[in-house]
């Protein structure tokens, strides 16, 4: 049976899980040993392009980049609120696409936001695949529950480019539930506290034993999260620095991406120790030819002292998400802890404190959201009914009215295939046409709301505001396509629109990325098999010629010693000539030769001794 | 002979035909150059019709194995008229060493790869792998002449130990006991070739490297002293005359034509006697003020790609993982700069010395450089 990989694609770090053969969820860990990965993509001077932890390693001396939170601009239009924060505040350079999306310029060379997270999502599944030793090839990827259609088009897409066919697109804090086995048997409120690398996000969910686990409000703060925390540790360093040593680190590159790194190793330190050492040798250049040092102890008291305002932040929103779900915390039956960052002492204390009871904190608070995801793949391709979700609307769909007033036709968490019909008037006397926008989320107001198309209904026959009735029918399909319909009920003229999610990519800029990618995934294999073809070849050499002198003393006076001698120096010439060659298929031509060679060589010492 | 970028032989020194003398030195040359001329060789075309024996970029090989005779020998009557007065700096066709390098030119605060690579015992003869040939300490109070020493490190790496170990035992000792700073750097500036590793490493009968050691004494042909100094002459007004370095990016004003001219003259000069640190150092101050100086740029590029090439052989396959070898402690006390020790704090145990030049911010020749001065000094271990 095919495999599913669950994916958490996150904002600043990502994981991936599978379903091991006793069908309890496991997290891969990658080839440093981590559970998770950075979801950073650089490309280096020489055009390399790295992804994941080393990306993050020269993520400040190579700024310019390097693109990190790339999950903030996906499925964004180049016009929207948050591409022109992110204008502002990104350090890699943001352009304007050719279908009014986002494009990100890595030296010289433009990149599609799904392009840019396909990177990621391929870099997890060659983790996987690594992991599990078979070609995988379908996922379910985690996107947070405020997320419209088009983004989750556009990480579908990037699913798609990276190779993954994503069978399902589902909420993260419903991933979390999942994790936790909620709502398996019954009905129930719960909070989900997620406090990552770059965001937080608190989602009300109603879980249901039949599968639907709906979202009764979700907010948070897209620029709060364990940077943030990062972010203070480094400015206590550099400011005891700059009083003892009158020099500021951040002017240094070198020094800023050190104390970054510094700085989040004693965070997630102290959150089992209460006090860790800094020690940063030649941390920066006098100038006098002489580096400093940087030396400094941080106790948890004083990380909780830099960071109290963040954390009483992240409860005023908590604050907010229960106030919009018209609930009281002890309305509230489980809290779950998601992200990293909630391993931090004094963050369960806080959530504990306003939740008034203990949070839910079995599962690794890193992992939980890609656990939650590789059940739900599991359970997909299982055909496990009682632990399927449900497709649902993310987002309540309706039209603008007079006074830019959101109408809303289908509400949400409304599971899908669904359809609506409501019957609107004309606002102005005489009004011949009628303008229908169609949008999606849930504020009164609309131009807060996404708009999804419009389009016009002409030929209304002239009259007094509100005698003219025109029906309005909303209908999603099973694909998630939204078809909006109007009709003059008096004329039986009719116009419609369909919707359809995009990334803002066409389908050959994705089919010309989907090759791409394939190319690099090709290169990037070859060049691991020639290393590791490479490192077997060149161990048996070092070992056939650390014998060599052994064997020539013994063997070397006789003919057929000379012989085998010289047969043994061609076989470790062909090997060198192969390896020069850099083809791994070459050197594993002789890496036979080599062996044998070796088990001769030692056969030889060993009968001599 | 060296190949060119297309893996093509390079084409012969046309100079092999013209003299007996210099048909001697294309084939030192074909020993000690080997590939590092390369990317040169393509440039050619682009001078066609200039003075090209007076042109080290038109050449078919722009690095001499070692200076001309003639060259060789006006230096060498420098030298010795420094070292036979008492001081040397007193000389009056010598200038007093004003701080040039210090004020001019950037300062570079990396360390040298290794001691033995710098200019001390500038003026004992070395072999080609930079060793000091037994028997020929530098005289006593012998001064430097000043050529502008540069602060980061020229030669090529040293060889490992056990090749010149055996590189000593098969030369033979010079016939002179002192040769000129610049020849002993000029041999020391050159990249080895892997073939001449291996040569070096054959029985000294078979070995050419004896002869080319052997025939120092061959610079023993003294001309005339006007032509030494002119020589040091030639360099140190142009030192003079540089401007200082811009402070804080204000524009510095354009040099006098001279000075600029000159100063192109030194950088080949350098590059031709296998300084490249040194020819990279004037290529770069030069560009700072002419950024449009074409042959500038394409000397400071064909350094950079050498002295990469040279450290990057040295350093050995970059797909080795490096590993700090000394505890956090001890880490402190060693004598970094802080770009080593931010190169040091992305040691971990799993990256491979590649991923580390990918992270490292740096140009590859800077972090190589380092690297190599860490692994030299035992700080950090490559496997």
């Amino acid at each position: 049976m095919e495999t599913v990989i669950g994916i958490d694609l996150g904002t600043t770090n990502s994981c991936v899980a599978v379903m091991d053969n006793n069908s309890a969820p496991t997290v891969i860990p990658n080839r440093g040993g981590y559970k998770t990965t950075p979801s950073m993509v650089a490309v280096t001077e020489a055009g390399k392009r790295l992804v994941g932890h080393i990306a993050k390693r020269q993520a400040i001396t190579n700024a310019e980049n390097t693109v990190y939170a790339a999950k903030r601009l996906i499925g964004r239009k180049w016009n929207s609120p948050q591409i022109k924060n992110a204008l502002l505040t990104s350090s890699y350079n943001i352009a304007e696409g050719p279908h009014d999306d986002v494009r990100i310029v890595l030296r010289d060379k433009s990149y599609s936001v799904p392009e840019i997270s396909s990177m990621i999502l391929q870099e997890m599944k060659i983790i996987a695949e690594d992991y599990l030793g078979q070609p995988v090839t379908k996922a379910v990827v985690t996107v947070p529950a405020y997320f419209n259609d088009n983004q989750r088009q556009a990480t579908k897409d990037a699913g798609t480019i990276a190779g993954l066919d994503v069978i399902r697109i589902i909420n993260e804090p419903t991933a979390a539930a999942l994790a936790y086995g909620l709502g398996k048997e019954i009905d129930r409120v719960i909070a989900v506290y997620d406090l990552g690398g770059g965001t937080f996000d608190i989602s009300i969910l109603e879980l249901s034993s039949t599968g639907v686990f709906k979202v009764i409000a979700t907010t948070g703060d897209t620029f709060l999260g364990g940077e943030d925390f990062d972010a203070r540790i480094v400015d206590w360093l550099v400011h005891g620095f700059q009083q003892e040593h009158d020099i500021d680190l951040r002017q240094d590159r070198m020094a800023l991406q050190r104390l970054r790194d510094a700085a989040e190793k004693a965070k997630c330190e102290l959150s089992s120790v209460r006090e860790t050492d800094i020690n940063l040798p030649f941390i920066i250049s006098t100038g006098r030819n002489e580096a400093l040092h940087l030396q400094r102890t941080l106790t948890r008291e004083t990380l909780e002292g830099l960071t109290e305002d963040l954390i009483e932040r992240t409860i005023e929103i908590c604050r907010d998400a229960l106030g919009d779900a018209r609930l009281d915390p002890k309305d509230l039956e489980d809290v779950i802890l998601v992200g990293g960052m909630t391993r931090m002492p004094a963050i369960q204390k806080a959530a504990g404190e306003y939740f008034a009871r203990t949070p839910n904190k079995g599962v690794h608070p890193d992992e939980v959201v890609a656990l939650g995801a590789a059940i739900q793949g599991h359970a997909l391709i299982e055909d496990k009914n009682d632990m399927i979700l449900l497709d649902v609307t993310p987002h309540a769909l309706g039209i603008m009215t007079f006074g830019s007033h959101f109408e809303e036709l289908i509400p949400q968490n409304t599971t899908v295939p669904t359809s609506r019909t409501k019957v609107f008037t004309t606002s102005r006397d005489n009004q011949t046409a009628v303008k229908i926008l169609v949008m999606q989320g849930e504020n009164d107001n609309a131009e807060k709301n996404e708009l999804l198309g419009e389009f016009i209904l002409t030929g209304l026959r002239r009259a007094a505001k509100g005698e003219i009735e025109i029906e309005v029918a909303f209908e999603i399909n099973t694909d998630g396509i939204v078809s909006v319909f109007a009709k003059d009920l008096e004329t039986g003229q009719a116009q419609s629109i369909q919707v359809t999610a995009t990334s803002g990519l066409t389908q050959d800029e994705i089919d010309n990325m989907i090759e791409t990618a394939k190319d690099y995934l090709v290169e990037r294999r070859t060049d691991e098999d020639f290393e590791a073809a490479k490192q077997e070849a060149e161990t048996l050499i070092a070992e056939i010629e650390r014998l060599f002198p052994e064997v020539e003393g013994v063997v070397g006076s006789s003919d057929f010693g000379q012989d085998a001698l010289g047969k043994a120096r061609t076989v470790l010439e062909h090997a060198r000539e192969a390896i020069d060659a850099r083809g791994a298929a070459q050197i594993r031509q002789h890496v036979d030769g080599l062996a044998r060679t070796q088990r001769m060589f030692k056969g030889v010492v060993s009968r001599a001794q | 002979m060296g190949l060119d970028d297309e893996g093509k032989p390079a084409r012969a020194d046309p100079r092999q035909t013209t003299a007996a003398g210099k048909q001697k030195l294309a084939s030192v040359q074909d020993d000690l150059v080997g590939d590092v001329v390369f990317d040169l060789i393509d440039e050619v075309d682009e001078v066609a019709g200039e003075d090209t024996l007076n042109d080290v970029f038109a050449r078919d090989t722009a690095i001499p194995a070692s200076p001309s005779d003639e060259l060789a020998a006006e230096r060498m009557h420098k030298f010795d008229a420094d070292v036979r007065l008492p001081n040397g700096r007193n000389n009056p066709r010598i200038p007093p060493p004003p701080p040039m390098r210090a004020q001019q030119l950037t300062p570079i605060t990396l360390e040298p790869p290794s001691a033995d690579l710098e200019f001390d015992g500038f003026d004992a003869p070395i072999d080609v792998f930079g060793q000091q040939l037994p028997g020929t300490r530098p005289a006593e109070g012998a001064q430097r002449p000043n050529f502008g020493q540069s602060q980061m490190p020229t030669a090529p790496p040293a060889a490992a130990k056990g090749l010149l170990d055996q590189s000593k035992r098969s030369s033979p000792a010079p016939q002179r006991a002192q040769r000129p700073a610049f020849l002993a750097e000029t041999r020391r500036n050159r990249p080895i070739d892997p073939q001449l590793l291996a040569r070096a490493t054959a029985p000294a009968s078979t070995s050419r490297s004896g002869s080319r050691r052997g025939g120092a004494g061959s610079y023993g042909s003294q001309p005339s002293k006007e032509s030494a100094l002119d020589f040091v002459d030639g360099l140190d007004p142009l030192l003079e005359s540089l401007p200082p370095a811009p402070k804080s990016g204000l524009k510095a004003p354009a040099p006098p034509a001279s000075a600029t001219r000159a100063g192109a003259k030194e950088m080949h000069e350098c590059y031709a006697l296998g300084d490249f640190t040194q020819a990279l150092h004037i290529a770069e101050e030069l560009l700072a003020r002419s950024p449009d100086d074409i042959s500038a740029r394409r000397c400071a590029q064909n350094c950079r790609d050498v002295l990469t090439q040279m450290y990057a052989a040295r350093i050995g396959p970059l797909d080795q993982v490096m590993t700090v070898t000394v505890s956090p402690e001890e880490v402190q006390w060693l004598a970094l700069d802080h770009r080593a020790g931010f190169l040091l704090a992305l040691v971990d145990g799993q990256s491979t010395v590649d991923e580390i030049l990918d992270i490292s911010g740096m140009t590859r020749l800077d972090a190589l450089k380092i690297i190599f001065d860490l692994v030299e000094r035992q700080v950090v271990s490559l496997a």
